[in-house]
């Protein structure tokens, strides 16, 4: 990301509808693999139970699996601003190869149905060490190695690697704000004021982006739990981190959690990849008018699948509560507004703020689907201190 | 269904909130259709490549849902319309003609039987990376 910005930057301001364009492929991206992977397990378990399935199931699966390749090779491209003709070759070769297995015009050694046959093409995963000198595109022997590759790569370019050498060029300044968060800001046009010379930190007042003000006031508002430690009388928690107590906030730090904005006036791009869960927010609002957006993803935790999926769920409910479409995938939340005037924009990103806060640590917590309920009703009634503690100050 | 033709090709700018359903393999996707209205999209229903064309020609459509067999028509919406999303739904198809329908500018490929709530997802995706192009 930042290669790419300081390269703009240096030619003048940043395109919003490029920076638009880069994320909406990165969200596709990571889409595109949620579904692959989904399905690889599936299928992975429908044959450990039958060791074979029906011709057309298998044609379905492969043109499946092909179809989540393609679109991660494609928008990787999107996202790192530069082709990968080996991936797109790799690919093509596998899919060759994918369907003279299911015409039975080829053997595969030690493998005795089609089934499995096109489970050695798709599965195993050679590329497991991002620091390893095979993890490259020429690595790629399987649809599974594309999706990894594809995935790590597109994280590599859109956050920072120097994330110190972007700030000393002051390119991006870390905002101060009472959250437990490192934030980025890069801006775009009209989003920061009153910058001085050399100034590398900036607070909240520096900011003259308008949504982004209203997504800090929901990060900031009082009662919003963003820090602390979660109670030991929640079991979950024994499960996760070993009967120690779970402090989010040196976790997060020890595992290098960063976020980024990307703003101007009237725009905002905010990330997180906070240890094990990733959000991300894509956002404008227009002056008196009914053209405002807000995109909204979150996906990951520390905790079991079903307790993830549960803080989805949370998520999810919220959101519809809030006119927003969604969908929701097991711990992916999707979550679009479209043709929003410029208040309900505004209202909205105060409410993600908070969310934002609420449903951070929530995982661990989520030890039945009484407390979805339980977090969902708190959250609507305006109590964002689902757990009695102090907020940040 | 049913939006009115115009006489003339529509700007290119902006969404229009059309759906144009090309059934060329003849199944009844009037359920469909009425799904995809029920959230507040036009659709319209062809049967045939060449009148899908032609509407193209004079409707800006946002997306266009293709059926199988129509890599040809999906290359000449592509080169009559860039700007339209095109997301094919079909059967039981190859892996090659999934990538060949993909390599040619189809914004998804999605096989069938697709519940209409992937199917819309899809639609509002393809919606947004119409509206992030025009931009």
């Amino acid at each position: 990301m930042l290669g790419r910005l300081l390269k703009r930057l240096k030619a003048g301001p940043l395109n919003d509808g490029d920076l638009h364009e880069r994320y909406f492929a990165f969200r596709e991206l990571f889409s595109a693999n949620d579904v692959a992977l989904r399905d690889l397990v599936g299928l992975e378990g429908s044959l450990s139970e039958t060791q074979s399935l029906p011709m057309c199931d298998l044609h379905s699966r492969a043109t499946g699996f092909t179809v989540q390749a393609f679109k991660s090779i494609r928008n990787l491209e999107i996202v790192a601003d530069r082709p990968y003709p080996v991936l797109r070759e790799t690919l093509a070769c596998l899919t060759r190869r994918m369907e003279e297995l299911l015409s039975g015009g080829a053997a595969a050694a030690g493998r005795e149905t089609p089934s499995e046959k096109i489970l050695d093409v798709l599965a195993p995963l050679n590329l497991t060490n991002p620091g390893d000198r095979s993890f490259r595109p020429a690595g790629c022997r399987t649809v599974h190695d594309i999706l990894r590759f594809c995935q790590e790569e597109s994280i590599n370019s859109m956050f920072a690697r120097n994330d110190a050498e972007a700030v000393r060029k002051g390119r991006f300044f870390q905002l101060g704000i009472p959250v437990p968060l490192r934030i980025f800001v890069a801006d775009l046009g009209g989003g920061l004021r009153g910058i001085e010379k050399k100034q590398a930190g900036i607070e909240a007042a520096n900011v003259a982006s308008v949504p982004f003000e209203a997504l800090i006031e929901g990060m900031t508002t009082k009662g919003v739990q963003w820090a602390g430690h979660v109670p030991m009388g929640i079991k979950s928690l024994v499960s996760v981190f070993a009967n120690t107590l779970y402090d989010p906030v040196k976790h997060e730090r020890n595992l290098g959690a960063r976020s980024y904005a990307a703003v101007s006036e009237r725009y905002v791009n905010f990330s997180s990849r906070l240890g094990y869960h990733f959000s991300t927010l894509d956002a404008s609002c227009g002056r008196k008018t009914t053209r405002g957006h807000i995109s909204f993803r979150f996906k990951g935790g520390a905790a079991s699948p079903e307790k993830r999926a549960r803080r989805a769920e949370f998520i999810a409910r919220i959101l519809t509560a809030h006119d927003f479409w969604v969908n929701r995938q097991e711990d992916l939340v999707n979550a679009n507004l479209k043709r929003c005037s410029e208040q309900g924009v505004l209202d909205r990103l105060v409410m993600l703020g908070r969310l934002m806060g609420c449903a951070r640590q929530l995982d661990v917590a989520m030890d039945s689907p009484q407390r979805v309920n339980h977090f969902v009703d708190l959250f609507l009634k305006g109590q964002y201190n689902f757990f009695g503690l102090s907020s940040p100050s | 269904m049913g939006c009115p033709e115009p006489r003339k090709q529509e700007k290119h700018v902006g969404l229009s909130n059309r759906i144009l359903l090309v059934d060329t393999e003849g199944d009844p996707l009037g359920a469909l259709a009425l799904e995809i209205e029920a959230v507040g999209f036009h659709v319209e229903i062809v049967t045939d490549g060449v009148r899908a064309l032609e509407l193209v020609e004079l409707v800006s459509f946002d997306v266009v849902i293709l059926e199988a067999g129509t890599l040809e028509t999906l290359r000449r919406i592509k080169e009559s319309r860039p700007e339209t999303e095109v997301i094919i739904l079909t059967g039981c198809e190859s892996a090659a003609t999934a990538l060949a329908g993909m390599q040619g500018g189809a914004f998804d490929y999605l096989l069938k039987p697709c519940d209409s709530e992937t199917l819309l997802e899809r639609i509002h995706m393809a919606q947004e990376k119409k509206e992030i192009g025009e931009r």
